[in-house]
Parts: structure tokens; sequence; C-alpha cells
């Protein structure tokens, strides 16, 4: 069976392209759409791809700029489907608030959606843990220490953000 | 490196040890194993970090989604090629004869152009005239206050140590400074080019300077195997070429003297080392006017 078939890389890269396209997105239904875009041009022109072992990179380059491009598309035309936040609201804002050790992934999710993608982007591929902060800078497009000093300062509110809903 | 420096690097060093052997983060691990504080620090860091990582994939994608991207692929096909890129991908494959043609067409011509620019940038640059060398050595010899890098009184070696330090040292010398009075020797610079001097205490107390430089330097080079007499700077010179080399004599007393120096009276026979000076019978010219 071939290692890189369309399925098996959907099944080895689409649980965490998930989690950093809902960092990215408004909304859960964004973030699914935003993962079947990403796979869809896969299907199209992953097999162009020379090196297989480039797809996880190429999968999360690709939906990062997938998301760049509708976002700026959405600020020419504004649309927010109020049915839908409204559905993501309870799961994503993490209303209980937890201490550090009862940290889950709703409440992570919705401190890192608090942030600016400036850092959320750098920030949840780190937590991921799938990719070297170099990986990190050829997805995002930017100078490896851009991403390190992104990666701190994100820390550092990302921090704080979790401590003020603890406190609160 | 600072613990501020490695604070900074180490919040990129990924929890669960893939970043262990990454040489990037080697120097800031190596100092957490020094600096109890930044190990305590970094403890807790990676406790956050493993906290956070661990609640972040907690997250589940939506079941339907995986069974929706399947689906998607299926319906999805890689377009097939075209007759026309199919032959534009052969034409320019990277090991197609057409590519490596198109390649040395545009690399051949820009090399042609660096190597251009390369030796036109190295091509010494025109020093300038005569006259302008000769004010700036008759400056060096009336005001510099290192007048002779060498002192010496044997002609040979003072001619050893020029050739040493790269100056002029292939000498056709007239017969009154053949050696007698010589007092030191010096290599100085003009716009890239070493100019030999060599100072004279002849008798009588009269002091001069002999600066020998390549005659091809100048445009205006002075005559052949005649001295020039002229003054610079107050100071009287005399100058000539002889065997591709221009010679300035500087006077420090009046200009009678280096006219008796150079005259065909003072002149005598020329016992000068075989290696470093011609002897006047090899260039009749010279003898001529030196000797007759």
């Amino acid at each position: 069976m071939d290692e890189w078939s369309f399925e098996n890389v959907v099944n080895a890269h689409y649980e965490s392209l998930y989690r950093f396209a809902l960092s990215l997105a408004r909304s859960k239904a964004d973030a699914g759409d935003l993962v079947q875009q990403t796979f869809c041009r896969w299907a199209a022109k992953g097999s162009q791809l020379r090196d297989p072992s480039k797809a996880k990179s190429w999968l999360f380059t690709t939906l990062h700029r997938e998301f760049l491009g509708q976002r700026r598309r959405e600020d020419r035309f504004p649309k927010v489907e109020l049915s839908s936040m409204a559905e993501d609201g309870p799961e994503l804002a993490a209303d209980l608030p937890l201490p550090q050790n009862q940290l889950d992934g709703a409440s992570v999710m919705a401190a890192l959606r608090r942030l600016d993608e400036t850092y959320r982007a750098p920030l949840t591929l780190f937590y991921l843990e799938e990719h070297s902060y170099r990986d990190i800078a050829e997805i995002l497009d930017v100078p490896a220490g851009t991403v390190m000093s992104r990666i701190s300062r994100g820390k550092a509110l990302l921090r704080k953000i979790i401590l003020e809903k603890e406190t609160s | 490196m600072t613990r501020d420096e490695a604070r900074l690097i180490l919040q990129s060093c990924r929890p669960g040890g893939q970043d262990a052997a990454d040489p990037q983060f080697a120097e800031a691990l190596a100092l957490v194993k020094q600096d109890p504080e930044l190990a305590a620090w970094f403890a807790q860091q990676q406790k956050f970090d493993a906290l956070v990582g661990g609640s972040l994939r907690q997250v589940r994608a939506p079941a339907r989604l995986k069974a929706e991207i399947l689906a998607l692929g299926k319906s999805v096909e890689a377009p097939a090629e075209s007759p026309i890129s199919v032959w534009w991908q052969k034409l320019f494959a990277w090991n197609s004869p057409v590519s490596w043609a198109l390649a040395a067409c545009v690399v051949v011509p820009f090399i042609v152009v660096i190597l251009g620019l390369v030796i036109y940038l190295k091509k010494p640059e025109n020093p300038g005239r005569f006259a302008d060398f000769s004010a700036q050595m008759v400056q060096a010899a009336l005001h510099d206050p290192h007048h002779v890098d060498a002192g010496a009184s044997d002609l040979k070696q003072a001619v050893a140590w020029l050739g040493a330090h790269h100056g002029e040292s292939n000498l056709v010398l007239p017969a009154a400074l053949n050696g007698n009075g010589l007092m030191g020797c010096r290599v100085l610079d003009w716009h890239g080019q070493k100019v030999s001097m060599l100072c004279y205490q002849l008798p009588g107390s009269t002091h001069v300077d002999l600066f020998v430089a390549e005659a091809g330097m100048f445009p205006d080079a002075p005559p052949q195997d005649k001295p020039q007499f002229a003054s610079s700077a107050g100071a009287p010179t005399a100058s000539w070429s002889h065997d591709g080399k221009a010679y300035l004599l500087v006077g420090h007393g009046d200009a009678a003297t280096l006219q008796r120096l150079l005259s065909p009276a003072a002149t005598a026979e020329i016992t000068l080392p075989s290696r470093i000076c011609m002897v006047f019978a090899r260039f009749p010219a010279v003898r001529k006017y030196f000797l007759e």
C-alpha cells in the first residue's frame, strides 16, 4: 500500500491540521473548510511534490496560505455567521476558570484564539510539537529568529491570559 | 551566551525532547546544566509547555470531517497533463540540452562581465605625472621626519635591503653616487607602486636623496640618460630615465651642487656591484654622458 496515498496522508495529518486551522479560523466550520481545501489542493497537486517527506510541511504551509487568502477576501467582504459563532461559543470560550493542572483542549484553544494572529500561528504550531522552530519558519514564511521571538512573546501573553482566566 | 539569550532560545525548545539534538539549543542547554536558576526556570517552562501542548492535542477534529475529506479526495483527480505541458516540461527539464544551452546563454555572458569588471578594477591606476611624483618626493626628502628606513653605508647592502622590501633594486647610478657617503635607504609608496630612496651625505656637507621608480608609471617620464635640472618647493632636483627606471635626485643645498655631482667631470669609473648595477659599459649612451 502506498504510504503517501491520499488516505494515508489524511490519516497522518488531518487532526493536527484541524487544530492549527481551529486556532486560526473564526469557527469550527471555517476550520473544517480550511482543512478540506488544504487536502483538496493536496489531491490535485500533492503528487508533484518531489520529496514525500515534505508532505507535512507542505500541508501546513498550504493551510496557512489558504487562511491568509481567505482573510484577505473577508476583509474586503466581511461576513459573520451568527449561528456558527453561537454554536462555537461555549466550547471555545472555556467558561470555567481552570488552574494550570486542569487545562483542557477547549480552554487552551480559547486562550490561543485571544492572542493576536502574529503570535497565535507560531505558538499553535509549537504546541502541536510536530514542527521545529525552523519548520515553523518555513511554514509561516518568516525568519527563524522571528519565530523564536514570537514564540517567546506569545507564550508570555498566553500565560497571562490563562492566569487571568484562573483568577476571574 | 547570557542567561537572557539562553531563555529566548530555550522558549522554542519543545518539551518532548525532540530538539535536544539541535545544535541551536546545545549551548543553551549546556548553560542550563551550569546555572541552577536557569534550570529551575526551564523546568517550569517545560512543565507549562507540556501542559498546554497536551491540552491542545486533546482537541479532536469532527469525525465527519475525515469522511468528507476522503470523499472529496476521490472526486478530485490530479488534472491530466496536456501534451503541450508535457512537451514544455521535457524541453526545459533540468537535464535537457535546451535547458543547459539556455543556462549557458545566461551564465557565460555573466561570467565574462564579472571577469571584465575584476580585470578593470585590478588594473593599476594611473599614478599621475612625473611632476607630481617629483613634488611629493621632494616633500618626503625635505620634511618627512622618518627620513630613512634602514641606515646603510654599503651600497650593496642597501640595494639588497631595497630588493627585500619590494623596492627598485636594479639601479644604474652616477659615479658620484656609487656608494660613497651613503647614509641609508627607504622604500616609499607612490599610488601603490614602490619607490626606492638612497640617502647620501657627500663630502662638503652635501646632502642628496635619490629616488628611483618605474618610468612606465609616468606619461611624462624624464628624458633618457640626460639629467633635467629643475627645482621643487625650493629644492634643486635632477631627473633622468634609464633602462625603464626614472631617477630623481633631490638636493638639500643649491642647484650647483647637483650639477657638479652629475657633471661629466665628476664622474669616474664606476665600481658598482654587478648584480645590482649595470656597468656603464653595457649602456654606451650613459657611459658617453657621464664618462666622456
